[in-house]
């Protein structure tokens, strides 16, 4: 990286540390496994690295000095080991594995700097900020985040809308009662007071089951491609174009068929 | 040619574990480097590498980048 490359985000900068002090930890545990007779672990680094710190919009970027460039701030890294029962106590739950992102369903409601805005203060997922603003208000997202109110409350009616990911087919062993075959819906907020209306192609469907992550239904045909839209309240729905494969697994047409109507 | 922040790390590692000899009854258990560094980040194909290694010459010049410090504890993996 030289003087003229406008620098790295901090978090792609730390990425590429902790990846070499992985490959140290690394080594150094094969090596005590292959019984050599003294080997050593990392147990603290510390390190001061004359930097530039620069501001993009939201986006902090690290350039290191270049030569003679004596004016640079000087970065302290203190790097320590930690156990596992420590990376667990500070990592989330992965209640949020498989949920569609907040861009995905945020999609332009929200700016890309807002969005990041979003990320410093732990709000990665839809049900993270629907979490956030039921514990702590609008208020104070719109402080912590700097998101101007009406934005903010437009992407929270947008997270709390159904958001359709997938469509896909169900195996053959899994049908409904009378033998016909079952899709299975996955998304976001597919689930409200009431149970769904869901329609294919502006014909309605049978809910097998629903939850709030993913529905089932059974539609009277197949069609391999086709709109699905889940009702979840009087006038909010999410549509989903989608496209069955020849297989068991469907993919969804280009995301550009995805829209919410109200 | 500057090393990765690994490579540089692991050769230290390997030359203190390299001073133990057989009926030497001395041993280093825990080693504490505080050395001026040379650091940057480049860029490869499709990711970042870090880069670390120690100063290229004993007397910087002012082509050379500016130096920071590296400060590595290293202790004896227990039997």
């Amino acid at each position: 990286m030289n003087g003229q490359d406008p620098g790295l985000p901090i978090e792609q900068f730390i990425q590429a540390l902790t990846a070499q002090l992985d490959r140290v930890q690394s080594a150094m545990a094969m090596k005590a496994r292959a019984g050599l007779p003294l080997t050593f672990a990392v147990k603290d680094l510390r390190l001061d690295l004359r930097a530039h710190v620069d501001m993009v919009n939201s986006i902090v970027l690290i350039r290191p000095a270049a030569p003679g460039e004596q004016e640079a701030s000087t970065l302290h890294l203190d790097i320590t080991t930690i156990t596992r029962p420590m990376i667990e106590e500070n990592t989330r739950e992965a209640q949020t594995s498989g949920e569609p992102s907040l861009k995905q369903v945020l999609g332009p409601t929200l700016s890309e700097d807002e969005q990041r805005r979003l990320e410093w203060i732990g709000v990665q997922s839809v049900s993270q900020l629907q979490q956030l603003h039921s514990e702590s208000g609008e208020a104070a997202i719109e402080r912590a985040a700097d998101i101007p109110v009406n934005r903010l409350r437009l992407a929270l009616e947008r997270s709390s809308q159904p958001f359709v990911t997938h469509v896909e087919q169900m195996p053959p062993d899994q049908t409904a009662p009378d033998g016909s075959m079952l899709l299975r819906i996955r998304g976001a907020n597919l689930l409200r007071d009431m149970p769904p209306l869901v329609h294919i192609d502006n014909q309605p469907v049978t809910v097998v089951s629903a939850s709030p992550r993913e529905l089932v239904v059974a539609p009277m045909t197949l069609p391999a491609t086709g709109t699905v839209s889940v009702q979840t309240a009087p006038g909010v729905a999410g549509l989903r174009n989608f496209q069955l494969g020849p297989r068991l697994q469907s993919s969804l047409a280009p995301p550009s068929g995805a829209e919410v109507m109200q | 040619m500057r090393r990765p922040l690994a490579s540089t790390i692991l050769e230290l590692a390997a030359s203190v574990a390299a001073t133990r000899r057989p009926g030497l009854s001395l041993a280093v258990r825990r080693l504490e480097l505080n050395l001026p560094f040379e650091c940057n980040v480049v860029r490869r194909a499709d990711s970042f590498d870090f880069v670390g290694d120690v100063p290229r010459w004993r007397w910087p010049t002012a082509f050379d980048p500016l130096l920071g410090r590296l400060q590595l504890i290293l202790e004896e993996i227990a039997e």
